[in-house]
């Protein structure tokens, strides 16, 4: 078969189609993984601080029935595999799941309580200003 | 003649007299005034400290300083330099700082809870501590039923809290007090006392109560049935059943009497510091409603605030 200039000029346009195709599958293949990523990093983040929040009280308190419940309960979300909560001292208060999965990404928060300041008035007054955060443990 | 010369005489006195009266009125005296913060309560105060002596035909001359934004050590310099025959402190933290500092120059002071602060040669004034027997009173026309009076307290408050025990002893009250370290057992001290007591009486202790602290005795309250007594309206808004006030800008006022004392020539020793004269108390009807407490349409009028209509 004799390859005339038809054929060259037929070769020449589907391989420049398919390198397009290619480059522009890469992309937006690595654009769409960056979007789910960022998406999924926001997500993470949120229901880090949400659980930091509902974790103040049972931290507190020592109240290890609460923060099992709060810990399941993060543990049934699809993307979750493993949770562990500390209090300030360092010791573990609730620890679940498995945590050297491939892929998996870390997420941690600070638990924190507001306390009044030592000027004894804000207590009667009900002032904010005077107050401040406490650090009591970590998700 | 005489008759006329009589005529001018006497005009000359009423007209010495009223300018010694406009002189009066139109008299200066200068206070310097220290605020612990920006706390709208002090700046109540303060309004009817001054409402007092504008009353009183004086007029102040200010000097103002803020211990939010001002450097003390600035403040202090400040002072000595002015030298004012009288020192004005709205708050704690503006009365620690005087006291430390300034000896030599009255000092008065209002918004302060802990009686025992206003100690010192040159200091007096209005503290912001209701007397307990108020309390105890109120309790004993209104909640009949309580006998058993309980108190979580710490080392901070244990002196106030044997004052109250023994005012509680002298009313009739069993005391069921539990000291604790800090706001973090307070769910342990809550549940060794909750079910000996029918009223929890809250004291002003900034190491056990914080917001999560508060929201727990609040909600245990409700759980347990007991009545909590809160430390100001802000509480029964949160969940206590009633709470008492004092009115602050009338504070400011007695704190002005008592100034105009010193400025008059008293020594602050010889004025003794006092309690609120006005108080008022504040409502929760639906936590009195979930606690199982009927109060009569009387008492819900005297109220000052009421929650949960």
């Amino acid at each position: 078969m004799r390859i005339n200039i038809t054929h060259k000029i037929i070769f020449l346009f589907i391989l420049l189609i398919s390198t397009l195709s290619i480059i522009i599958g890469f992309f937006s293949f690595n654009y769409g993984k960056q979007a789910l990523m960022i998406e999924f990093d926001d997500r993470a983040k949120a229901l880090v601080k949400g659980l930091a929040l509902n974790c103040e009280y049972p931290v507190l308190f020592d109240n290890k029935d609460m923060l099992s419940s709060i810990g399941a309960n993060v543990l049934s979300l699809k993307d979750v595999i493993f949770c562990e909560i500390r209090n300030e001292k360092g010791q573990v208060l609730f620890k679940k799941g498995i945590k050297n999965k491939p892929y998996n990404h870390e997420y941690t928060s600070v638990i924190q309580t507001e306390k009044v300041n030592d000027v004894e008035e804000g207590l009667v007054l009900g002032n904010g200003q005077i107050r401040k955060f406490e650090k009591i443990g970590r998700i | 003649m005489p008759k006329k010369i009589c005529q001018i005489i006497c005009l000359f006195i009423t007209l010495l007299l009223f300018h010694n009266m406009t002189c009066f009125a139109l008299e200066k005296t200068t206070v310097s005034v220290v605020f612990s913060s920006d706390m709208e309560a002090y700046h109540q105060a303060w309004e009817g400290f001054n409402e007092f002596f504008k009353k009183n035909g004086v007029n102040l001359s200010v000097s103002t300083y803020n211990l939010a934004n001002d450097d003390p050590e600035t403040v202090i310099l400040r002072i000595k330099k002015e030298k004012p025959p009288i020192v004005f402190a709205l708050g704690t933290r503006a009365l620690k700082l005087l006291k430390m500092r300034v000896g030599e120059i009255p000092i008065i002071v209002c918004m302060v809870i802990n009686q025992d602060e206003i100690n010192g040669a040159n200091i007096t004034g209005v503290t912001l501590s209701i007397p307990t027997m108020i309390k105890l009173q109120w309790i004993n026309e209104n909640l009949p039923q309580t006998k058993r009076i309980g108190l979580i307290y710490s080392i901070e408050t244990a002196e106030l809290v044997a004052k109250i025990s023994q005012d509680c002893k002298k009313s009739g009250y069993e005391v069921v007090a539990q000291k604790i370290n800090s706001g973090e057992e307070i769910t342990w001290a809550l549940q060794k006392i909750a079910s000996r007591i029918d009223c929890f009486l809250m004291v002003p202790d900034a190491r056990i109560y914080f917001p999560k602290s508060i929201e727990y005795l609040l909600m245990e309250g409700l759980k347990r049935k007991f009545a909590v007594i809160g430390l100001s309206s802000f509480y029964t808004k949160a969940g206590a059943f009633v709470s008492f006030d004092c009115d602050y800008q009338d504070i400011g006022r007695q704190t002005a009497a008592m100034a105009m004392k010193i400025l008059n020539g008293q020594s602050p020793t010889d004025i003794p510091s006092e309690s609120p004269r006005k108080t008022t108390f504040s409502l929760n009807l639906l936590v009195a409603e979930k606690i199982g407490i009927k109060i009569p349409p009387v008492v819900i009028k005297e109220a000052k605030e009421v929650f949960g209509r």
